[in-house]
């Protein structure tokens, strides 16, 4: 039982790392702000388009951009205030707001209208939220002239004639006026409609012409664009496309969120670098640059402990240990299964060989074993001759296959089958994704003190593994929610989870670590193919599955040109290998059967992998065993 | 202290639905669904008298048609739905029965009553039981929506004005996935979370499965400390819970997530319908399965005129 102490640790870690979602931060968010390497080119004056998943930091960066995150990395020093070339103004697409803006009432193009003028309501709020903002921090009056506002005014039909203050209220019941209509849009369809842009646009200038702001540029930080409708993609798209210089677009969307890539004139396209910088979060943080950007998240979490003995006593290296491939052999194999193993070899070595066999690693003495028994053009005697010999292929064999053998140790027993651990291996786990990084070592850390163990000691592996494989679990479970195609993505995710278990578990003879899928071309008259895009599109999108570019690559969008993998932060769920490694193909009815018929789906995967799956479940995988019946 | 005088509950209690009638000279909207407690008029019809019934026979996401009239009723149209409700006579008793009707339905029905001036009165049959899930996954204990459309402003009560400072009160039922569905878009602040749950629930061991559905969520948003109740058929317990919330937070926008029972969404609704600049409904409009529920229970009668209109009908059959 956990004493108060304890307890305060418990609170203090979930302080510290707990808070993984950049809302759940509020004001924290800019303290532990951790700048990423592509922050600076975020800063230039063109379009920019930041790519990434769920959780790889979109939002942080963002509003880190903002003029609010800018203010506060100053630490509210208001000189500072007129150094900026930029002032960043952030909008996050509330999906409840932009689905008002569709339906059977309206044609696509007059609802195309109504959302431009929305938009140029919401812009302009912005815009004039950001003066007022800096009216107050400075304490003076932008000088903007009435005729500079003339053109605003114009586009708005406004009236108000005096301060931006009055012009900004006037906004304000415009837009009340404009939600009211949109309630009752089959009455009043005849709305006067601001033409797209031109309110932004005349108030960005207007209001760059005061002395004070002279030089500079808006910044529209635009997160969550995969929450706009297609038709309202194209608008944005629009606008980006034609923005004067005095604004431009920085916008934040998940791996193909991005849907639409042409403007309202079907022949125009945004196209990187021409139209806007690509910037791909996964390309950006390779496995070196993730790392350090790991450490430094890490550390100013920690630095931000109170009290009281803190992970931050040790280097994250050393908190989370790593096991050696022997080591963890030696772990997994039971005293009863060494026994037998250590039999197995004595009886096959010749009496010269007999000590020295004797003498091998528990390790060395079971892959021996493991390999001979799968292999029947060799036997027991001869690997072990040629071990001992030195023989460049034994050692070699040993290299490529010893790290996929360790998942058949334990396979169909009780217990962890397989240990994820180590500070590398957990990076590996998250594939560049900060959130889950967060999730694993505050996992791992609670359980390592639950357990009554000191924060500043090393995680035991096995308390790794279980946090790692409840950290799965738990975006499993989430993964349902999280869109409309959620329930899908779960029974794929099952489905595919269990194919690669199996695979995994029964190594000997076959491909090994093979974790990853590509869609085969089978020609195929019906929307399977369509069906199955759509499927994998969304799978990706929400991180069930992540996505390797194949050697024909043509366009991001086409499903076809990529491989497939499970997101390595399934795998210590459903124990298969993290690591990037082999692949099977699959055709467009296999991968929907999967979700529609699970267990005849997995079992025509497995028979054509030449497998079963007799054996039990995992543990951790026996809640879903109705599932798999 | 909360002043209780100030909160009628302006319910009739019916323990079955046959000892229900509608008063006479009243007019009854309803609509029978896949739902077999929706079907509980053919119970007691004969008996009525002189009441004039309008049956819904058709919904699609942005309108209604009703038996034996060819127009389309638009939910986005307050002239298209006073034309509707006005023939029916200001002042009139006008039942409106949700038990059959889904969301955007009833509600834009319900604001056309308001604004007609009839006097609204809202039917609602508890069903005996909610068909349970072999699903495997937990939040889906039972099988009440084959699946989400996703979110959408229900037609008429669409928001597009920001605020800075809102507070997310979830009106919980036992889907969790639903829960974490407007999470996720909601995105709400840690600490910006007050569930609301059916306490009682229409049987006595709901709330622990609302509990165990929403378990993950709760936990891993803290809301499972700001947890709030009010009784699951109580549309009016929902509604003055709700303008306490924003009348403790004076600032704050409240971002209500109708994922609960049909009463508590009707108390959201009145509560949009009298302090709209208070509140932003949310709805993940749920793809109903048929026959989700098996049976009726009780049948309610909330006199929901007395709160849209501000005033208590003098005759109300109050049970608390």
């Amino acid at each position: 039982m956990m004493n108060n102490t304890d307890q305060d640790h418990v609170n203090n870690l979930s302080n510290l790392l707990g808070l993984y979602k950049a809302e759940w931060l509020s004001g924290k968010l800019f303290d532990l702000f951790t700048e990423p390497g592509y922050f600076s080119e975020l800063k230039t004056s063109r379009p920019c388009v930041l790519i990434g998943g769920r959780g790889t930091g979109k939002t942080t960066v963002l509003q880190g951009l903002s003029y609010q995150g800018q203010f506060a990395f100053a630490h509210g020093n208001k000189d500072v205030i007129d150094q900026w070339k930029f002032f960043g103004l952030y909008h996050r697409v509330n999906t409840n707001r932009v689905t008002a803006f569709r339906g059977p009432e309206l044609s696509e193009d007059r609802w195309r209208a109504y959302f431009a003028h929305y938009v140029n309501l919401l812009f302009s709020s912005q815009l004039m939220e950001f003066a007022s903002w800096y009216e107050l921090q400075t304490g003076r009056t932008l000088a903007v002239s009435s005729a500079a506002l003339d053109g605003f005014r114009a586009t708005l039909g406004l009236k108000s004639e005096d301060s931006l203050a009055d012009l900004a209220h006037e906004l304000r019941l415009l837009t009340l006026r404009f939600e009211a209509s949109i309630n009752s849009i089959v009455d009043a369809p005849t709305q006067s409609l601001s033409m797209q842009g031109a309110p932004v646009d005349a108030l960005a200038q207007a209001l760059l012409s005061a002395p004070e702001l002279q030089g500079r540029q808006f910044f529209f930080l635009i997160d969550e664009f995969e929450n706009f409708e297609d038709y309202q993609q194209r608008v944005l798209n629009t606008i980006i496309k034609h923005a004067p210089a005095s604004y431009t677009f920085k916008i934040g969307v998940r791996e193909l969120g991005w849907r639409e890539r042409a403007t309202l004139n079907a022949n125009e396209q945004l196209t990187s670098p021409a139209d806007y910088a690509r910037i791909s979060i996964a390309e950006r943080l390779d496995d070196a640059r993730f790392k350090v950007f790991a450490e430094h998240v890490l550390t100013a979490r920690f630095g931000n402990a109170g009290g009281g003995s803190t992970p931050a006593d040790l280097p994250v290296g050393e908190l989370l240990p790593r096991l050696s491939e022997s080591d963890e052999a030696e772990l997994l194999i039971e005293r009863g299964e060494a026994a037998k193993i250590k039999a197995k070899i004595e009886a096959a070595a010749s009496p010269d060989m007999r000590e020295a066999a004797a003498g091998l690693p528990v390790a060395v003495q079971y892959f021996l074993c493991y390999w001979s028994d799968s292999h029947p053009d060799t036997d027991l005697a001869d690997e072990l001759q040629l071990w001992l010999k030195g023989n460049t292929a034994a050692k070699a064999r040993f290299d490529n296959h010893f790290y996929a053998s360790l998942f058949a140790i334990r396979r169909g027993k009780r217990g962890i089958r397989k240990y994820y651990c180590g500070w590398d291996v957990f990076l590996s786990l998250c594939e560049g994704n900060i959130r889950y990084l967060l999730e694993l070592v505050h996992s791992a850390l609670l359980m390592h003190v639950e357990a009554g163990r000191d924060a500043s000691v090393p995680i035991a592996p096995e308390t790794q593994t279980l946090a790692a494989q409840a950290v799965g679990r738990k975006n499993l479970s989430e993964l349902e929610g999280l869109s409309v195609d959620g329930a899908r993505l779960t029974r794929l995710l099952l489905s595919v989870g269990r194919v690669f278990g199996v695979l995994a578990a029964s190594p000997a003879g076959h491909t090994p670590e093979a974790n990853q899928f590509h869609l085969r071309e089978d020609v195929i008259q019906d929307d399977t193919d369509q069906r199955a895009n759509e499927l994998l599109k969304h799978a990706v999108m929400h991180l069930a599955l992540v996505r390797y570019a194949g050697s024909k690559l043509l366009d991001e969008r086409d499903t076809r040109a990529y491989d497939y993998m499970i997101h390595p932060i399934f795998a210590p769920f459903f124990v298969f290998s993290h690591r990037k490694k082999r692949k099977i193909h699959l055709s467009s009815s296999q991968l929907l059967d999967l979700v529609e018929r699970p267990r005849a789906g997995i079992d025509a995967i497995l028979k054509s992998n030449n497998r079963g799956d007799e054996e039990s479940l995992p543990d951790q995988l026996e809640l879903f065993g109705e599932f798999y019946a | 202290m909360r002043d209780i005088r100030r909160e009628p509950i302006l319910t009739d209690t019916y323990e079955t639905v046959a000892q229900f009638l509608p008063a006479e000279g009243s007019a009854y909207i309803y609509r029978v669904s896949g739902e077999n407690r929706s079907s509980h008029t053919s119970q007691w019809r004969s008996q009525c008298r002189n009441v004039q019934f309008i049956e819904i026979e058709s919904e699609t996401p942005a309108g209604f048609r009703v038996k034996g009239d060819d127009r389309d009723y638009f939910l986005r149209g307050a002239a298209s739905l006073l034309t509707l409700m006005q023939p029916l006579g200001a002042g009139r008793v006008v039942y409106i029965d949700i038990t059959g009707l889904s969301h955007p339905t009833w509600a834009a029905i319900v604001r056309g009553a308001v604004a007609s001036r009839v006097e609204l009165r809202v039917v609602y049959v508890e069903p005996n039981r909610y068909t349970r899930s072999g699903a495997p996954l937990e939040g889906q204990i039972y099988d009440l929506s084959s699946r989400i459309a996703g979110i959408a402003p229900m037609p008429g009560f669409a928001t597009i004005t920001d605020t800075d400072d809102s507070l997310f009160v979830p009106l919980l039922g036992f889907e969790g996935a639903r829960f974490r569905h407007v999470i996720e878009h909601v995105q709400p602040t840690q600490g910006g979370v007050v569930p609301i749950i059916g306490l009682p629930g229409f049987k006595p061991w709901y709330v622990f499965e609302t509990y165990i559905g929403n378990r993950t969520a709760l936990t891993e948003t803290d809301a499972w400390q700001r947890v709030m109740y009010a009784p699951a058929n109580c549309p009016f317990s929902c509604f003055y819970l709700l303008r306490r919330l924003a009348e403790m937070n004076p600032m704050a926008l409240l971002k209500v997530a109708m994922i609960g029972t049909k009463p508590h969404a009707l108390g959201a609704v009145m509560f949009a319908l009298t302090s709209s600049d208070r509140i932003e409904l949310i709805y993940d409009n749920p793809i109903r399965k048929d026959g989700r529920t098996d049976g009726s229970d009780r049948l309610l009668v909330y006199h929901v005129g007395a709160i849209t209109s501000g005033s208590a009908p003098a005759n109300s059959n109050n049970t608390n």
